[in-house]
């Protein structure tokens, strides 16, 4: 390897002895004629200079201009002007034969022309500036568009971008081969037609679009006189030519505007209408009326059901959470997009929820949108509980991480950074939304991204997730009966015992949350015919209150601690096996929510 | 004499009346901080705040009830439905109590407790050891 690097260093250093030099300098004849027709060429003097000094020379002179090669170079260049020549080491052959040789190729007696430059318009050409040359080059419709230097640049990946965003899937190209089997794009171009007929596709979409969009009008309907005749107008036209009155965001906005009543009856009648409790129509008519809008236009539908759809998206998530349905894992992911949609249309959506349930809702307690309103009440109170629970260091790095992942350069300087030190996290997306309704449609979208991540973040998890599963086994066990005798051994103890009857407010509430009974104080509330275990749990808890040594345990341990007495003294108490078996499975469902709060029960 | 200081806890969304007890149904599963008998701060819109002694309902569930949730309701003496409106919240004092050392439970971290749970491990520490 070495011997051979040597053999190679010393072949590129092969210099032409001094006798050799001399025979094959060239003659001052050569030479003069040499200059000559170098100047023809455009040459210069010091490149023809550097050239000799090299030991390079040109092998014909005259076939600069495309005349025959003589057999001495090696490769082809290739310039603006077409082959040049061939060029190569010098060989044996002295230049003074050569031009001999090449006297035979000159075509002899030739004049040159001369009549296209002596006309006006062949000096104006001659003399033409840059400026003009551009403007010529410019207006050749076969000039190339450089495509071939920039395609080569690229990458597989960027070559499908390229024409993705293009429309350019085909062209035309003029292809060599090198030897080595390589493929060589000489030129390329661009079929336009093709790129064309995509863009018209696309402004066709566009245009559908547009035409789906296009505003109606309601004309209702009106008796005119004509002649004799009563003739009834009526229909519905195309408002050709406008952009839709009233968006989505637009109706957002008007809503976002109004007073926080005025809100709520607009999202508790969203919510009434897409749960089936309202028509649609009707609630159409209602936003138009409460708006301000009027229903005559049919085009504030659209916003109108975009508004709808995004409360219920809200309601429903809140009462599937608050039922641990299933489907609240599937409708959460809605929920956040929905909130975030509706607040940064500049729509108070909590505000206006509690603002109702403390005014109207808590005047009548039935208010016609409480039970929806107090849905979405529920849900933002659990955000905040849960954002109130957070470290302030928590806070801070879910905000920054949020508001980096979404709003990327939007995220320094805007009310962003105000929502890692507010107290209630939903009055602070509020004015996040409130201020994003003010931007443009790309901060906008950014903002209702953000509000949407921190919603999804904070929105309680459903619970039957971690909720115990009730043993199929034990569902319809045969369990002990509270009988009178017991209660009244009870009553005997000051407890006071009601036992509620069917029909009546206190079976009613029981029964609704199937509960066996409750107990505030020495008050208890039994279910008519209720388990034996329910009135001892209930008793016991009563006792549970008179020892100083419980008075500050949590409420959860002391359901533990309850069922574990009664298990363990299930003979004392008279418990059968049933009986015993219900409030194990009782016990454990409390020791599990026990911790999710973080107490172990140690058994 | 240092004044008391109080952090929000829960909001009322519903009332009603047992026995002479004005029942609070709250927004909240289960009790979380809250003490049974502990003396609580209402706040009504439109009302100065007020301390009230408290009580918690404690509810018998059956096997059926296990599966879902109720809320968590307190009881307080003395007051009426229209004395309380909805969206009325309840404070507790922001001072707790010290949680006391019990043979019976210990304190962990809510993560480490589900997954001993899920893995069924029987903790080390056993009953009067």
């Amino acid at each position: 390897m070495r011997s051979e690097l040597k053999d190679n260093a010393e072949a590129r250093t092969v210099r032409p002895t001094g006798s050799e030099a001399v025979s094959l300098m060239p003659s001052q004849q050569d030479l003069a004629a040499f200059w000559q027709n170098l100047k023809l060429a455009g040459s210069t003097k010091s490149r023809e200079q550097e050239m000799f000094s090299q030991g390079y020379m040109f092998g014909n002179l005259e076939s600069l201009y495309g005349g025959s090669g003589a057999g001495i170079g090696a490769d082809n260049y290739l310039t603006e002007k077409g082959t040049i020549g061939k060029v190569g080491l010098v060989g044996t052959s002295p230049m003074s034969e050569l031009k001999a040789k090449d006297q035979g190729d000159r075509q002899q007696g030739q004049q040159p022309e001369k009549g296209t430059l002596t006309t006006p318009e062949g000096q104006q050409v001659r003399n033409a500036s840059g400026e003009q040359v551009e403007a010529i080059k410019a207006a050749n419709p076969n000039v190339s568009d450089g495509s071939v230097k920039n395609w080569a640049m690229m990458s597989q990946a960027e070559k499908f971008a390229h024409v993705e965003k293009t429309g350019q899937d085909h062209s035309l190209e003029l292809v060599d081969h090198e030897p080595s089997g390589k493929e060589v794009v000489i030129a390329a171009r661009q079929m336009f037609a093709g790129a064309e007929t995509k863009s018209a596709s696309q402004a066709l979409v566009q245009e559908l679009s547009e035409v789906d969009n296009r505003p109606i009008k309601d004309y209702g309907w009106q008796a005119k006189q004509h002649g004799q005749d009563k003739v009834i107008e009526t229909g519905l036209e195309y408002q050709a030519g406008k952009k839709p009155e009233i968006t989505a965001q637009g109706l957002f906005e008007k809503i976002g505007a109004l007073p926080l009543d005025q809100q709520a009856q607009v999202i508790g009648a969203g919510i009434k209408a897409y749960s089936g409790e309202l028509s649609h129509q009707q609630f159409r008519i209602g936003v138009g009326a409460i708006t301000g809008l009027g229903d005559g236009i049919v085009g504030l539908a659209q916003g109108v059901e975009s508004l709808g759809k995004a409360v219920i998206g809200v309601a429903q998530f809140s009462r599937d959470v608050m039922s641990n349905s299933p489907a609240a894992v599937e409708t959460a992911g809605k929920a956040g997009e929905s909130l975030g949609k509706l607040l940064v249309g500049g729509i108070r959506v909590y505000s206006a929820a509690e603002g109702y349930l403390e005014s109207v809702g808590a005047a009548t307690n039935i208010g016609d949108y409480g039970k929806a309103l107090r849905d979405v009440a529920w849900l933002g109170q659990q955000m905040n509980s849960r954002w109130e629970s957070m470290s302030p260091e928590e806070k801070t790095k879910l905000v920054t991480k949020l508001s980096v992942e979404n709003l990327g350069g939007l995220a320094v300087g805007f009310g962003a950074d105000k929502l890692a030190k507010s107290v209630k996290i939903t009055e602070a997306l509020e004015a996040l939304g409130a201020e994003a309704c003010q931007l443009g449609e790309g901060p906008r979208n950014k903002a209702g991204k953000l509000i949407g991540r921190m919603l999804d973040e904070l929105m309680p998890r459903p619970k039957e997730l971690y909720m115990p599963e009730v043993p199929k086994e034990l569902r319809h066990l045969e369990l002990s009966r509270a009988e009178p005798e017991l209660i009244s051994a009870m009553q005997a103890k000051g407890r006071t015992i009601e036992v509620a009857k069917p029909g009546s407010f206190h079976y009613s509430r029981l029964q609704r949350h199937e509960l066996a009974g409750s107990a505030m104080n020495d008050d208890i509330f039994l279910i008519e015919n209720g388990p034996k275990i329910a009135a001892l749990e209930e008793f016991l808890h009563g006792t549970q209150r008179k020892l100083p040594t419980l008075a500050k345990i949590e409420d959860v341990i002391l359901e533990i601690d309850v069922k574990d007495f009664m298990v363990r003294h299930r003979k004392l108490l008279g418990l059968s096996n049933n009986d015993v078996k219900v409030l194990e499975a009782l016990k454990e469902g409390e020791i599990e929510k026990a911790a999710q709060k973080g107490l172990r029960w140690i058994r | 004499m240092e004044k008391a200081t109080y952090k929000p806890f829960c909001k009322v969304i519903e009332t009603y009346m047992m026995n002479d007890y004005l029942i609070l149904v709250t927004d909240k599963f289960d009790s979380g901080d809250y003490r049974t008998n502990e003396i609580i701060q209402l706040r009504r819109p439109g009302f100065e705040p007020m301390n009230y002694q408290s009580g918690a309902v404690h509810f018998a569930k059956s096997i059926e009830s296990l599966g879902h949730e109720i809320e968590f309701c307190l009881g307080i003496s003395g007051l009426k439905v229209e004395d309380v409106p909805i969206g009325s919240e309840v404070w507790l004092s922001a001072q707790r109590p010290v949680r006391p050392k019990s043979r019976k439970y210990e304190y962990i971290d809510a993560k480490g407790a589900d997954q001993a749970l899920i893995q069924n491990e029987k903790p080390k520490t056993v009953r009067g050891a």
